[in-house]
């Protein structure tokens, strides 16, 4: 069978990939120039030119005006399949946490957040929004709702320096346990992207999800904002050993 | 927050997001599908915001899939979006499900190169080794849904040129062949694609493509096929569930 011949710009995406696995090349290590890369493959500046933009789109690579082109900090990974607070996992690999909180209100529950509470339609619940701010970069903003009546005087708290769950574990006695989340795609508004600092209409991760509690009872439901060049989202499956017949 | 509780107990929203307000009206069912919502002018009106915001929140909603904008005629609540299941097997595209869906497969390409450096260094197999690449086009009830890319070793699956993707999907060829996938990582991120690829999709670049990227692995850990998906974000929404991370128990606590 006669091979066929791969593009010159995916032949150029894997060439860079390649360099920069195979060199271990450390966040902020600058490139070679563009022209010494496409002498070294013998490939045409502007198809190099091409698979950069590409690794720049996907933030694998980024370019500092007209200095040259960068390898980005790889990104916070965010496993699908496994709770675990932002604190803890923040704490994990060694990088700061700040939270920026906008915003707690009592608000009546809509028939969606009520599906997911499992509360009755116009149960007041809270509404808390809070920003999360990794090593100095805004990743994440956050609307959670929360009955009230699971969660008196939830006012009296310092979401800022606390995380979420720690209030609820130590105060209100309930243990994240399990849930479920949808994860799809949405466009932020001028306030969204001036808080978030990224620009307005920029796409985002929109994830949605609510969590219970060791006995089976919900206890918040959320909707977040992931910056996605911030974050990859994993999981890792394991597949049991098929049964022959 | 201050020690003055009760004054700021009951914050007010920082601001107003209008494609949250219309968001919740879809979910709720005031506003149903296939009926036309209001103009842009009634929500300008309405909630005391200029044209541009408004226009800026239908946007991302007709970009997420919720809307519909039909030239002359206004904007429309869409369907159900298709849903694809992340929990089993590692989300391959058999598991997209909607309501009447049928899933087709279409080959765009399929061809034996060298896995060069790159791949090479992936599956652990020589850089001047064969591999396979297959790139098909799924489309759900006929209309566009992801770009679908494969990459095979060639020791693995030496016949694999001969084997029809539209009968059998990858996993069944794999374990026709002996080969068990007992593993499988995948990473989920946004992606932008070519012109051509845009194209395939029936997009412009405006939509968030959904790109999944499932590594698979035998046994013995050996990475075994490598497959991505780019699938288009106004179509279809990823379903995960999660449970607890034993391991962070103990950080949490400390």
């Amino acid at each position: 069978m006669a091979a066929v011949k791969v593009s010159p710009r995916e032949i150029a995406f894997e060439k860079l990939l390649f360099l920069i696995i195979k060199n271990n090349y450390p966040p902020h290590f600058k490139l070679p120039s563009e022209r010494e890369l496409s002498e070294r493959w013998g490939l045409n500046r502007m198809t190099l030119r091409s698979a950069i933009d590409r690794l720049i789109s996907e933030n694998v690579l980024y370019s500092k005006g007209g200095s040259g082109t960068y390898v980005a900090e790889p990104k916070l990974v965010r496993d699908l399949h496994y709770l675990s607070s932002l604190t803890s996992q923040i704490n994990r690999i060694d990088q700061t946490l700040r939270t920026k909180f906008l915003s707690l209100r009592i608000v009546e529950s809509t028939k969606k957040i009520s599906l997911k509470l499992k509360v009755p339609i116009g149960t007041p619940v809270y509404e808390l929004i809070r920003l999360r701010i990794i090593n100095d970069i805004p990743a994440t903003l956050e609307t959670i709702y929360l009955p009230k009546q699971l969660y008196p005087n939830l006012e009296r708290f310092d979401f800022g320096n606390t995380s979420l769950y720690d209030i609820l574990e130590r105060n209100y006695g309930v243990t994240p346990d399990c849930g479920q989340e949808s994860i799809s795609v949405t466009y932020v508004t001028e306030e969204e992207a001036t808080l978030l600092e990224i620009n307005e209409g920029d796409p985002i991760f929109f994830i949605t999800g609510a969590t219970s509690d060791v006995d089976g009872s919900v206890i918040e439901y959320y909707r977040s904002l992931f910056r996605n060049d911030r974050f990859v989202l994993t999981t890792t499956s394991i597949i049991k050993e098929q049964t022959h017949e | 927050m201050n020690n003055d509780s009760g004054k700021i107990s009951y914050k007010s929203p920082i601001y107003l997001q209008l494609r949250e307000i219309v968001r919740n009206k879809i979910e709720d069912g005031e506003y149903l599908p296939g009926v036309v919502i209001p103009s842009e002018n009634e929500f300008a009106e309405k909630y005391g915001i200029n044209r541009q915001t408004v226009r800026t929140a239908i946007d991302a909603l007709v970009h997420e899939g919720l809307l519909i904008r039909l030239q002359g005629k206004g904007v429309y609540v869409s369907g159900n979006k298709f849903e694809q299941n992340l929990d089993e097997e590692g989300g391959f595209s058999q598991n997209i499900k909607k309501k009447n869906a049928s899933i087709r497969t279409r080959q765009i390409s399929k061809y034996r190169r060298k896995a060069d450096q790159y791949y090479g260094e992936l599956f652990s197999i020589d850089q001047n080794a064969d591999m396979f690449y297959v790139k098909n086009l799924i489309s759900a009830n006929s209309a566009p849904l992801s770009l679908e890319e494969l990459y095979i070793p060639e020791y693995l699956l030496p016949n694999f040129m001969d084997s029809d993707l539209g009968v059998f999907n990858i996993r069944e060829i794999y374990t026709f062949y002996g080969i068990e996938i007992r593993k499988v990582v995948q990473r989920i991120q946004l992606a932008s694609l070519n012109e051509r690829d845009y194209k395939y999709l029936g997009i412009d670049k405006k939509i968030g493509i959904i790109q999944l990227q499932n590594i698979c692995y035998d046994s013995d850990d050996k990475v075994v096929l490598i497959t991505d998906t780019y699938t288009r974000s106004d179509q279809c929404n990823f379903n995960v569930s999660f449970k607890r991370d034993k391991s962070s128990v103990t950080l949490e606590l400390d």
